[in-house]
């Protein structure tokens, strides 16, 4: 379980300081689906980068299965075990092959090349680019360049996915089909989502739905429930 | 990362921008390649002295002189200086030097002194092989410690008059075309008396040895030496700047030169020429290798600035991998490898170019102004030299890294993630 407990994030000092986030208070459970939607600038990307330990919060924290991200553990360890990351621009690396970029993450963690290759391949073929394996990635379409990213995100079969606008840079076609995947993918895996999305038709595919507003959680939202 | 991985792509990483590597490779390289030249010449001629010098180590031998006042201050131009009656003037130092009969008496009965020889100093003005020709005709005369190494026949005592060395260069001056032939021949020797009378000497040869930078090519004996030299000093005696002497075994080479030093004179062993020649080589070298140097750090400054650009240009990566859970320790290690790869390559580099010099001038040398030396390489870089420097220019360029590897590690991975 992923929790966010009292958290404020306050840009600037004194006369110019800016509330991104007050006091947000938050969890997510395991294998839930979750959007987070709202305006631009109400925090969304924020909350985001809390949440996964690359920004840290003013004040308040981060727990995973009740340990504190930043002070309990090494946050980027962490964040390289246990979480994915599908951006809106997927930040492929152009010039590496497929197999390459997906297996990145494993390579940063230390994992020799065969090992990674195994991980990548198995990764490519629930996405269904197996047969591209060996592409540059800067050869792919903009919906392949994000199944790699896809991939790429859960080649280390992470707990937690995160994706800032995944379909943001798609047309409608291909970010239906990202879409879908990205669903099959979490079912089928357990993983915790967690999408930012100013698509309403996308945020009302997960079970769950935080409107932001200013930096503050306006409604939040369970299927079912009202 | 695993440290072959962040090599791999480090390496790849440097061929991104081909042409800006290239350059910072260049510079890198002229500098390798100056020092790894410097280097080697002081090596080449290292070696060559030891390889000369080295038939003296161990040799009983010390060269004796006056210890001077050092007092010399140029011959006119300096202030008036005033008249010291404890003191020998100044502009007389050079004929002070001579050593009196008295002097070489005193020599003897320093203690510790074995066997005192005279360097005399005797001018042939040719020598005429059997065929006609004449031959220039540069000797020294033997001294019983003088370590030669003989290929035929005898060393010479300290005396045997009409008996004379040959170097095995020299044995078409006693028109022999082999070693052994040799021995037996005569050798004729022209020289003129103080009087500027001609007179000839035939000299029988006792023994053949290996030629070398440092010996004459004749060494006639003492004998002969002393009537000669006799013949040609202007007031009929030889004057000597210097003497030779060997020490007795209950003596240590200190205390000689101590005994020496109480009596007023100066004792150098050949082992001390060595030294001091070596000394003499080590200065040329690290005064080549600070040039060297200046060039290296010139190339310092290119490696800084390559990696500042390579951080700037990649910070969006930088930020990727940062957010794929990358410690910043972990791009740090990827630039400050990066740095190091430069200083690697480029030593390489500058290596190979210098070894492929090292053979051109080696062969040039040896075809021109070392022909006829026999075992001397001007240059030679040896392995653990390559090696060395190798390393240490690694080592230089990785510091040269350590801020723009800083730099890398401090980025932002949000700011740089952030979509324009
Ligand atoms: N480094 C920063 N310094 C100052 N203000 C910042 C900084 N980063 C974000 N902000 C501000 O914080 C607020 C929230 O930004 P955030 O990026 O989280 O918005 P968002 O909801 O993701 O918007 P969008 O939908 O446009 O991506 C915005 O008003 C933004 O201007
Ligand atoms: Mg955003």
């Amino acid at each position: 379980m992923l929790e966010v407990v009292n958290v404020n994030k306050i840009y600037g000092k004194k006369d110019k300081a800016f509330n991104a986030l007050s006091d947000i208070t938050l969890s997510f459970e395991k294998g839930t689906s979750n959007a987070i939607v709202g305006k631009s600038g109400s925090g969304k990307s924020t909350l985001l980068h809390i949440l996964i330990g690359l920004d840290h919060p003013t004040n308040g924290s981060v727990l995973y299965d009740g340990k504190n991200i930043l002070k309990d553990m090494n946050t980027d360890s962490w964040r390289g075990k246990n979480v994915g990351i599908v951006f809106q621009q997927f930040f492929l690396q152009p010039n590496d092959s497929v197999i390459d970029n997906v297996g990145l993450p494993l390579k940063l963690q230390g994992i020799a090349k065969k090992k990674r290759n195994i991980k990548a391949a198995e990764a490519l073929k629930k996405v269904g680019l197996e047969d591209r394996m060996k592409s540059k990635a800067n050869d792919l379409s903009g919906g392949q360049k994000q199944r790699v990213a896809i991939a790429r995100a859960l080649v280390d079969n992470p707990s937690i996915l995160i994706a800032d606008e995944p379909t943001g840079n798609l047309d409608t076609e291909n970010g239906d089909a990202i879409e879908n995947l990205l669903f099959e993918l979490q079912k089928k895996l357990g993983t915790t989502l967690v999408i930012v999305t100013h698509d309403t038709d996308l945020a009302k595919r997960c079970e769950r739905v935080i409107y932001l507003k200013d930096g503050k959680v306006e409604k939040d939202t369970y299927k079912g429930k009202k | 990362m695993k440290f072959v991985d962040v090599v791999k792509t480090s390496n790849s990483n440097l061929r991104r921008s081909k042409l800006r590597t290239f350059l910072t490779l260049l510079a890198i390289s002229i500098g390798t390649f100056t020092l790894a030249l410097s280097l080697g010449l002081g090596q080449g001629l290292r070696n060559y002295i030891s390889s000369e010098l080295g038939q003296y180590k161990g040799v009983n031998l010390y060269q004796v002189e006056k210890t001077t006042l050092n007092n010399f201050s140029g011959l006119g131009n300096h202030d008036p200086i005033v008249y010291n009656p404890n003191k020998s003037p100044s502009s007389a130092n050079y004929q002070n030097n001579f050593l009196s009969a008295t002097d070489i008496d005193q020599i003897k009965k320093v203690k510790g002194v074995q066997n005192l020889e005279l360097p005399y100093a005797v001018v042939f003005d040719y020598a005429t092989a059997p065929n006609g020709t004449k031959y220039e005709a540069s000797n020294s005369t033997f001294l019983s410690q003088n370590p030669l190494n003989l290929v035929a026949g005898k060393t010479l005592s300290a005396t045997d008059p009409g008996s004379v060395l040959i170097s095995q260069k020299y044995l078409p001056l006693v028109g022999s075309s082999d070693i052994s032939s040799a021995l037996g021949k005569k050798l004729t020797l022209t020289y003129k008396n103080a009087k500027g009378a001609i007179s000839t000497i035939t000299l029988e040869v006792k023994g053949v040895y290996e030629p070398s930078l440092i010996q004459a090519p004749i060494f006639i004996n003492s004998q002969d030496a002393e009537k000669i030299a006799a013949e040609q000093a202007p007031g009929g005696a030889p004057l000597f700047n210097f003497v030779f002497i060997s020490k007795s075994s209950d003596v240590t080479d200190v205390q000689i030169k101590a005994n020496l030093s109480n009596a007023k004179f100066t004792g150098r062993s050949f082992a001390d020429i060595n030294n001091t020649l070596n000394n003499i080589i080590t200065g040329v070298q690290i005064s080549l290798a600070a040039f060297s140097g200046i060039a290296i750090l010139a190339s310092i400054v290119g490696v800084i600035n390559t990696l500042f650009m390579a951080v700037l240009e990649r910070t969006r990566e930088i930020g990727l991998f940062r957010a794929l859970g990358s410690k910043k320790r972990t791009i740090f290690y990827l630039f400050s490898v990066e740095a190091a790869l430069l200083g690697f390559w480029g030593g390489v580099i500058g290596i190979f170019f210098a070894f492929l010099a090292q053979i051109a001038i080696n062969k040039i040398a040896a075809n021109t102004f070392l022909k006829g030396v026999d075992g001397i390489q001007l240059l030679n870089i040896r392995p653990s030299l390559i090696v060395f420097i190798i390393i240490v220019i690694s080592i230089i360029t990785w510091i040269a890294g350590l801020l723009p590897a800083f730099k890398a590690s401090q980025v932002d991975p949000i700011e740089s993630l952030r979509y324009e």
